[in-house]
């Protein structure tokens, strides 16, 4: 009788083994986690290319409608190219509160505008999703700013030695230069037979969502930059000192600390580069050690360079 | 058998059990882990060489500001940029940064003083970006800028 209980406990389960056990499934939940990251973040990747797809098309039915492509930024709007394609991507409502009459964003009507987000305009991998300045805000409340951009084109020289077409801002080298070879620039507007290089050659969108990049000088005497893109309301397109707010230049490379605002490097929450939209649709992720002269070939609709991002 | 030694072997045989069967595999689990984790991040296809130097303007340090490298494309040298935040005078490609290739470099220099961050606007640069070139070899491990006043 007292034999049998005993060898009944032995039966049952040791500490030694109960820590064995945890220490095993311990083991699998740490090998595990890393890959459950990597999952949701490479799901977020997807929605962020769905979400440039969804504006490219946008764009592209503009051009269908109007023949040519949305001014990137207008002077006398001052309002970005998202306004332009609301209507194309299911914001009519929005699109009708926007008064074309009036020639500034400031006030109460235009501006306002901003004062709804519109989830087309987010990166899910992005955290900032409102304007980070007073200029952006209406009777005290914040705007919410936009992830996207269009890209004005490339900074520098083609492999060929020609300069990359540019015009300056006001103030060069607080502002920058406002790139003339991109397909959403600066009061002009392109047409598709303008793309030389081809429309599956030649960025359109790209994302610019990342506490990096920026302007230096900013932030509490550190000189480091601002955060989540470049904080501008999405209505925005220019100020009055003409840098362009909603399309960018590409001079630097992708995911680098930005100095001029119409240059502001393209950058991202995803591991390892950022996504960009084409003029034909197509949606590429590019790595951020991109040879940057076939970066800078891809942003620019002409100079017949061979070698750009497939 | 006696009570005390019924529990001694029981506690060696647990011992043994704990020593021999489950320390392998997760000693495995743990080492096979630790190198797929190392294997995960490390997957850089270029090579950066890391540069550091100096950077004044008319002799004086330069505050805040950035340096960056391009590969000069109209001399067959290609890459990404490698670049460097300047600080107190000094930068520092592997300190915030990222290195550069070798070759033929476009280099170009801003730079900013340093403010309390309160204003809206940023604060003007000390000089328009000044760009210039230079020739780096895999010894080149210091190279130092002067701004001149007058460009």
């Amino acid at each position: 009788m007292n034999s049998t209980r005993k060898s009944d406990r032995s039966r049952g389960f040791t500490l030694v083994e109960l820590l064995v056990v945890i220490a095993i499934i311990g083991v699998l939940i740490a090998l595990l986690l890393p890959a459950v990251q990597a999952a949701r973040e490479a799901a977020r990747r997807l929605h962020c290319t769905n979400n440039l797809k969804q504006l490219a098309l946008g764009v592209q039915s503009y051009h269908d409608g109007y023949g040519c492509f949305p001014y990137g930024a207008l002077d006398s709007h001052q309002m970005s190219w998202r306004v332009s394609i609301l209507p194309y991507i299911e914001q009519q409502n929005l699109h009708e509160q926007f008064n074309f009459r009036l020639t500034s964003l400031a006030g109460s009507t235009n501006l306002a505008v901003a004062l709804t987000p519109v989830n087309d305009f987010f990166c899910p991998s992005a955290t900032n999703l409102l304007s980070i300045y007073t200029g952006g805000q209406v009777n005290g409340v914040q705007t919410y700013t936009a992830h996207y951009f269009g890209v004005a084109g490339a900074e520098g020289i083609d492999p060929a030695g020609t300069t990359y077409e540019s015009d300056p801002t006001t103030n060069p080298s607080i502002y920058g230069y406002v790139g003339r070879n991109g397909v959403l620039t600066l009061n002009e507007t392109i047409t598709i037979s303008d793309i030389s290089d081809g429309t599956a050659a030649t960025f359109l969108l790209g994302e610019i969502a990342h506490d990096e990049p920026g302007i230096y000088g900013y932030a509490g005497g550190t000189g480091r930059a601002i955060g989540g893109g470049d904080g501008q309301p999405w209505v925005s397109g220019t100020t009055g000192n003409r840098p362009t707010l909603a399309c960018k230049s590409i001079e630097i490379g992708i995911n680098m600390p930005g100095v001029a605002t119409s240059q502001i490097a393209f950058a991202s929450y995803h591991p390892g580069g950022a996504s960009f939209a084409k003029c034909d649709g197509s949606v590429s992720f590019v790595d951020e050690d991109v040879d940057m002269a076939v970066y800078k070939a891809t942003a620019s609709r002409d100079h017949e360079e061979t070698d750009v991002i497939k | 058998m006696s009570d005390a030694r019924r529990r001694l072997a029981m506690r060696t045989n647990h011992l043994i059990h704990w020593k021999s069967l489950p320390n392998a595999p997760i000693a495995m689990l743990l080492v096979g882990g630790l190198l797929l984790a190392a294997q995960g991040c490390g997957k850089s296809r270029v090579e950066r060489h890391t540069l550091s130097g100096q950077v004044t303007f008319a002799g004086k340090p330069v505050p805040a500001g950035l340096i960056i490298f391009e590969p000069d494309p109209t001399k067959g040298n290609r890459g990404p940029q490698g670049y460097a935040e300047i600080l107190d005078g000094r930068y520092q490609t592997d300190k915030l940064g990222k290195g550069t290739m070798t070759g033929a470099l476009i280099i170009t220099i801003s730079a900013y003083p340093v403010d309390d961050g309160s204003g809206e606007n940023p604060s003007p640069p000390l000089f328009a970006p000044f760009k210039t070139t230079a020739q780096i070899s895999e010894e080149t491990a210091t190279l130092d800028f002067d701004v001149p006043t007058r460009r």
